[in-house]
């Protein structure tokens, strides 16, 4: 084989339609996982183990990172196919189809709550006499155009996006240094022992779900060999990001004020004074900054639920569901009717799709194995 | 045809949808609120109140015509900048909506500098009444928070000279007092933390006026979010210094050689750390602390060239500013009975398996014991030796 026709190959294999490199891929991840949960993460996640947090997410994401290796190892066994696909070829028509509906299911339920939490954010912030009906509107119009485009559109946007979304929290960890209390981040193990760090563990496991949508992802990548490596980039910046923001925020309010407060990312940007000031009540610019956060979080999930319902039933174009979908995701987002239940379902959905994806994972994953089941090759 | 039609249709559909901001409001439509003084108001027997005492709210509003002055017109100061206006309701809530109907503009918190709330509302539990504030999305946390010795709509009705707006001024006493540690830096979010908080009890600035004057007079303790009792200003100056996080302001002691001059030693910086351990069935507090201050002023003039002399010129100091210290600390235990230095808070820290034994910290505090070992270090003399 010469050069030339080396080079011709990756030509092909480059405009190829619905690719996602590597990097998009990574992006993809990340920008899924920071969503929503940056909000009100700090505060749900020091309930239960107060300063011994960070150890529970440390824990927490490692397990997430371990479920991400053996779904991307699962889904390189069989390259050229979704978990919709395989799941069938796993087990039978039934089995797989209701597990693919539940998963499909969760991820349409999850992109409405992640859009009807941050409009009770703005509701109750900036956009005080807006109706919550009109921000989640104008915002699903948003993703409805988004999630027109196929894979390699959603790649592109999120590996573009991925600096918006991450900037803005790296610089309210920065901002937030110098007004931490050193003594109300300790004792560092939380001080009640081990059963409060495993309970925050448990439910830092809910937090960082998001990941699960690699299940749809793999056979997209163009060059499989990197998705472990690339899954692994794209787990650690959120894991990174959340830590920190957690650490911070414990450090400036204490374990007893933080969980008095509805939206402890935002009161954090609050009371962190900018130097000089130069800009006052900087929450405006940041909120504006997760409007991209949470566009890109509810818009991949929306993407991955019309792409695995696409499937499922085995329609020809995914862009048929887009807007048959919408009216089910516009009145998922607005049945809870207080911030309180908003809350209780979020809860509720995650303890769901954590029990769900384990096993999933994993029983796809023994069965995979004990079956001998493999995938064409990669062509 | 069919073309040109449907454009036409949604350009004129566009103003019906394109309504722009149904809820805007520029910058001039807005009352805009430097100040908040809380008060209790007696209601008047006979008149149609249900309740014997309502809440007073008093609202500093900037007058923004007055405060842009061209030049070579001298701006307007003190009185003619600011307008205070007030209403009575049955709490914080209704008496905002009572104040609002006396403005023609919407009432806007978000740069309220100061909240001033006099010392009888203190008395009986600030939390239900900065409740409205800190739940409010406007209001920033950052503000100040500051307890008046006699009503608080009095300390905003003081116009002192320098004044251009009457609330900023009080905000920047207080920010100038932090910057020279001679005052605790406790902004509104750290006084709602402290109030939360099991292991520490929060202080608040306590102003009062006369005159013209308008003047830092102490510090307010309080228990959980009463207020207990104060302390003058050399006691905040033992207390901040023990709490460890400030220098404190000035001490003045007797001249070695000499009883009747004096000599004054400003504190300069510090460097604190506070142990805690267990004793028997209470606590042990190990705090350890060096000074580092500058000789201010000597009134007679004694040769401190002399080394031995030096040296117990910084003993004395050493012991007068422990001995103040400690009675700082018996007040706040003894008779107090409020923790704001934070010692439960470092016993959580440093001890957490005893506090999670400790049911309530409070009656713990009453039996703990401390033991101050101090160093004084005088590191300049001035310009004239």
């Amino acid at each position: 084989m010469n050069s030339v026709s080396v080079v011709k190959e990756m030509m092909m294999g480059m405009k190829e339609h619905g690719k996602l490199t590597e990097r998009q891929f990574a992006g993809i991840i990340a920008n899924t996982m920071l969503g929503a949960g940056t909000l009100v993460m700090p505060r749900t996640l020091t309930s239960s183990a107060g300063t011994g947090s960070w150890i529970a997410i440390l824990i927490g994401g490692g397990l997430s990172l371990f479920v991400l290796m053996i779904i991307i190892k699962l889904g390189l066994r069989f390259p050229e196919e979704t978990i919709i696909e395989y799941g069938v070829r796993l087990t039978n028509k039934w089995i797989g189809g209701i597990i693919s509906f539940l998963l499909c299911t969760y991820w349409l339920m999850i992109s409405a709550l992640v859009i009807r939490i941050f409009a009770s954010m703005l509701n109750s912030t900036i956009l005080l006499n807006t109706p919550i009906e009109v921000i989640i509107i104008a915002m699903l119009l948003t993703i409805t155009y988004f999630v027109r485009g196929d894979v390699e559109i959603i790649g592109r946007i999120n590996e573009l996006y991925f600096i918006f979304v991450i900037f803005p929290i790296i610089y309210a960890i920065f901002l937030g240094v110098k007004e931490i209390h050193p003594i109300r981040l300790l004792p560092v193990t939380g001080g009640q022992g081990i059963t409060p760090i495993l309970f925050a563990t448990i439910s830092s496991f809910f937090s960082f779900l998001g990941y699960e949508i690699v299940f749809l992802l793999i056979p997209s990548i163009t060059t499989k060999k990197l998705a472990y490596n690339y899954g692994i980039k794209g787990i650690t910046s959120p894991l990174f990001a959340y830590i920190c923001l957690t650490f911070i925020s414990v450090g400036i309010f204490g374990i007893e004020e933080l969980q008095t407060l509805t939206w402890p990312t935002l009161e954090l940007v609050k009371v962190t004074p900018f130097p000089g000031l130069l800009f006052e009540r900087l929450e405006s610019f940041f909120i504006s900054f997760w409007v991209i956060a949470i566009f890109t979080t509810s818009g991949n999930l929306y993407y991955s639920s019309i792409l695995g319902f696409t499937q499922l039933f085995k329609i020809k174009e995914h862009k048929t569901l887009i807007f048959p979908l919408l009216p089910v995701i516009y009145l998922l987002a607005v049945y809870p009717e207080n911030i309180y239940k908003v809350f209780k379902y979020m809860n509720l959905l995650s303890v769901f799709a954590a029990i769900l994806i384990v096993t999933v994972t994993f029983f796809y994953y023994i069965i995979a194995i004990i079956r001998e089941k493999k995938g064409d090759e990669d062509s | 045809m069919k073309r040109r039609f449907s454009f036409l249709l949604i350009i004129f559909l566009l103003p019906l949808i394109l309504t722009g901001c149904w809820d805007l409001r520029d910058i001039d439509q807005r009352a805009i609120i430097i100040a908040i003084g809380i008060d209790f108001e007696k209601t008047t027997p006979g008149s149609n109140f249900s309740y014997d005492q309502l809440v007073k709210l008093t609202a500093q509003l900037a007058i923004p015509q007055k405060l842009g002055a061209g030049a070579g017109q001298t701006p307007a100061m003190g009185e003619e900048s600011v307008w205070n206006v007030s209403a009575v309701g049955r709490n914080l809530s209704m008496a905002i909506v009572n104040l609002q109907q006396r403005l023609q503009n919407e009432f806007f918190l978000a740069h309220a500098r100061v909240v001033v709330i006099s010392e009888e509302v203190a008395r009986e539990g600030v939390s239900r009444y900065i409740n409205f504030l800190t739940n409010n999305t406007e209001f920033r946390r950052l503000s100040h928070i500051v307890i008046s010795e006699g009503r608080a709509e009095d300390i905003l009705n003081t116009f002192p000279k320098t004044a251009t707006i009457q609330g900023m001024f009080l905000n920047q006493l207080i920010e100038n007092e932090v910057m020279r540690e001679t005052m605790p830096d406790i902004r509104f979010i750290e006084f709602t933390i402290r109030s939360i908080d099991k292991g520490i009890d929060p202080v608040a600035i306590m102003v009062n006026s006369f005159g013209d004057v308008v003047k830092y007079s102490g510090i307010a303790v309080f228990r959980g979010d009463r207020l207990v009792g104060r302390m003058n200003k050399e006691e905040i100056w033992s207390f901040i210094q023990l709490a460890g996080n400030y220098s404190g302001g000035i001490e003045v002691v007797r001249d070695i050689k000499s009883n009747i001059g004096r000599i004054t030693i400003k504190y300069t910086n510090i460097d604190s750390h506070i142990k805690p351990m267990r004793k028997d069935e209470t606590f042990l507090f190990k705090v350890d602390i060096l000074l580092e201050g500058i000789l201010l002023a000597q009134e007679i003039d004694t040769d401190y060239t002399d080394e031995a002399l030096f040296d117990n010129l910084e003993k004395r100091v050493r012991n007068e500013a422990k001995k103040e210290m400690e009675a700082v600390y018996y007040k706040i235990q003894q008779q107090y009975d409020a923790d704001i230095i934070g010692f439960g808070e470092r016993v959580r820290a440093y001890l957490p398996a005893e506090w999670n034994k400790i049911e309530n910290w409070r009656e713990e505090f009453k039996k703990v014991e401390i033991e101050i070992e101090m160093e004084v270090k005088i590191k300049q003399i001035g310009m004239y030796i």
